[in-house]
């Protein structure tokens, strides 16, 4: 590799790491909450 | 090598290796498969596809996790050089994989009776305002659009057209395909898939690929830094600091790396970078008088950077002396093909 493929290659993953665990961790938190079970929904 | 076209360059390494990675996608598949159905076995061609779908997403996605494991780790570690060899050819599968995913996935449209919903799912703009209401299949889309890219410009022709460095450009978009497909997984299975084993596993496989691009980065940045030429030489030390048949790899501040090897008493210095996909030409050693490129095993001259006839490659060689019983090069590039190796007595 040359050395600005080097160069590219040490930004490009802390900051592609950031942005994807971010995207990530939202996608996770943001989901709508389980079904209840088809017995909880007779109660 | 140059000599003549060639589809592939079969040989028995690489069908070994096709083969292996052909059965492993297979067992993969058929054993995930087969786990689903007995689970919940399907009632229609819809859950067929869905058994489909959801087979050769985990396929692809484990694929995609370690062809990039690979290179990071040839980095780190010599032993892991093997599966650097053919990584295109695994490249070329786990797109294939994908496809066959989204192909199901375009079945499963058809035999839900609704085979447009997927264009009108993907083309509700106002989705697209805000992260939480775009559809993950859009991701999904965008690497697989990406990796089809990479894989039809994956063969030599497209690399000797665009240059290698153009090329291992335009293949690092591979990078960011891995991280829409974590954020497909992320809006699509695991909005459903409760198990913390599962999102960890997600989440784990990406950490690891990061982490290791980040470690082999961080690991080579000192050689990059650079050594200060002092009278505009580069300071490499006795002839017997250099192992016989290995390089010394050095690089001037701000300049590419060099690669100082010895073969005996004859020492030569040349680029580091090998003319087929810039490959790192010091961590190679020599055999039968020709430097041997660790990737793809191009071979070169040591005397003057040439590759022996009838291949056409040819290398930036570099001024070297002995000064004091010390070897320094002159960090500025020769013309590809310049004769500059050294005869020393006793080295």
């Amino acid at each position: 590799m040359t050395r600005n493929h080097r160069l590219v290659h040490r930004y490009i993953w802390p900051a592609l790491a950031i942005v994807v665990a971010g995207l990530f961790v939202t996608a996770l938190v943001t989901r709508p909450p389980p079904e209840p079970a088809p017995q909880e929904q007779k109660q | 090598m140059s000599a003549g076209f060639q589809a592939i360059g079969w040989n028995r390494q690489k069908i070994v290796y096709d083969l292996v990675l052909l059965a492993g996608v297979v067992l993969y598949i058929a054993t995930a498969i087969a786990l689903d159905w007995r689970k919940e076995p399907p009632h229609n061609a819809a859950d067929l596809c869905g058994l489909w779908i959801r087979a050769s997403g985990a396929c692809a996605f484990l694929m995609l996790t370690l062809v990039l494991c690979i290179g990071p780790l040839a980095r780190l570690s010599r032993v892991f050089l093997p599966l650097l060899y053919n990584r295109r050819h695994f490249g070329v599968l786990t797109c294939i994989v994908a496809l066959t995913h989204f192909a199901a996935v375009l079945g499963w449209y058809i035999a839900d009776g609704h085979p447009f919903n997927l264009f009108f799912e993907l083309t509700k703009w106002s989705d697209y305002a805000s992260f939480g209401t775009m559809s993950f299949k859009v991701f999904g889309l965008g690497a697989l659009v990406i990796m089809v890219l990479l894989a039809a410009t994956s063969h030599d022709y497209w690399l000797a057209f665009l240059t290698p460095p153009v090329w291992k450009a335009l293949h690092m978009l591979v990078y960011l395909a891995f991280g829409l497909l974590l954020i497909h997984v992320a809006k699509g299975l695991l909005q459903d898939e409760r198990s913390p084993w599962i999102t960890a596993y997600f989440a784990g496989s990406f950490a690891l690929v990061a982490g290791l691009h980040i470690l082999a980065g961080w690991r080579e940045a000192p050689v990059d830094r650079g050594e200060a030429p002092r009278d505009g030489w580069i300071h490499i030390g006795p002839p017997s600091s250099i192992p016989d048949q290995r390089a010394r790899v050095v690089a001037a501040p701000n300049g590419e790396r060099i690669a100082v090897f010895r073969d005996g008493d004859e020492i030569g210095a040349v680029t580091n970078l090998c003319a087929h996909q810039n490959g790192p030409l010091g961590e190679g050693r020599i055999v039968d008088g020709c430097i041997v490129c660790p990737w793809h095993g191009y071979e070169y001259r040591l005397k003057d950077g040439c590759a022996p006839p009838p291949f056409k490659e040819r290398l930036a060689t570099y001024p070297l002396r002995l000064n004091d019983g010390m070897i320094e090069v002159e960090p500025r590039p020769l013309p590809p093909g310049t004769p500059a190796s050294l005869r020393i007595a006793g080295a």
